[in-house]
């Protein structure tokens, strides 16, 4: 029944969805920081889909906010959900995370860290 | 006299026409001169129906808010319609993503001349794509475990929120894909 559950799932979800976020983002800038070590990696555990090579490290990129997500909803969906959380604080906790990968994920902001150097292998 | 037309059938009007000229724009990939015209087209056709879907599930956000009976309903249905494109849209994108990188394509031209659309734009667009998968999926599956205390639980607003990210996310990726097609066709 539905009647029955507890906010903990609501907050499993955006936590999920954010650390999926996180995980895009951070391998990105993984990859523009220290290219060769990080898109070789990228490119090994993307190699499951069909043309990864021509996909290249994006498809490590992508390979790994799904699995973050995915394992992280289920991991969390079972700790949190006997849990009755405050909706709210965590709505707005969820909405600045959002932003702040939003911004990490903005060129600009990690090129000015990192440098312009193109980051060719994508 | 009594109206000949309410203002539904305006809008319906307005929404089919729109969406039917709408959908036309990829219809010009076809007629480029690129190697990648399916991937391209189905891209194109993909993420502007997304779109399309996307707004119809925002505007379905406002009867689930003002609490109607079956409004939950009909924005799961739409919602997942949607996430579906979504999911479409992302597979053919990494299908021309491959012909955008491979050599001397439109990666190495725009690098070459007009850096600031693939440092910027296409660094951006192409993470900034994938988000609506997760946000979306997670407003399905909370519609659907929460079905019967949307309101009381809060969860409503939850998806309300997660939707509208969803749709802010899936219009970057659009806008900057039909510029940066714009400037060189894949």
């Amino acid at each position: 029944m539905g009647t029955q559950r507890k906010t903990g799932e609501v907050v499993a979800a955006m936590i999920a969805v954010w650390l999926g976020m996180v995980a895009v983002a951070a391998s990105h800038i993984w990859s523009v920081a220290t290219p060769y070590p990080a898109n070789a990696y990228l490119l090994k555990i993307g190699s499951w889909m069909p043309n990864y090579g021509g996909i290249g490290p994006y498809a490590g990129k992508e390979t790994l906010g799904l699995v973050v997500w995915l394992g992280s909803w289920l991991i969390l969906f079972f700790l949190l959900r006997k849990r009755d959380l405050v909706l709210k604080t965590w709505v707005y906790a969820f909405l600045a995370g959002f932003v702040l990968v939003m911004i990490a994920l903005w060129p600009p902001v990690y090129h000015a860290i990192f440098g312009w150097h193109p980051n060719v292998a994508g | 006299m009594k109206q000949m037309f309410t203002s539904r059938d305006l809008a319906v009007t307005q929404a089919v026409v729109a969406a039917l000229f709408f959908l036309m724009i990829p219809v010009f990939y076809l007629l480029g001169v690129s190697s990648n015209k399916l991937a391209g087209f189905l891209h194109g056709i993909g993420s502007t129906l997304t779109v399309i879907l996307a707004c119809r599930v925002l505007h379905l956000l406002y009867p689930l808010l003002r609490g109607q009976k079956g409004a939950a309903k009909k924005l799961a249905l739409a919602l997942w319609l949607t996430n579906g494109l979504v999911l479409l849209t992302i597979i053919f994108g990494n299908w021309l993503y491959i012909g955008y990188r491979a050599p001397d394509a439109v990666q190495q031209w725009l690098i070459y001349n007009v850096p600031v659309a693939h440092t910027v734009v296409m660094e951006f667009k192409e993470f900034v794509s994938l988000f609506p998968l997760p946000l979306g999926v997670a407003a399905g599956v909370l519609l659907h475990r929460f079905r019967d205390n949307l309101q009381e639980s809060g969860v409503a607003s939850v998806v309300a929120l997660l939707v509208t990210l969803f749709w802010i996310c899936l219009l970057i990726g659009l806008v900057a894909g039909y510029g940066l097609s714009k400037l060189k066709m894949v």
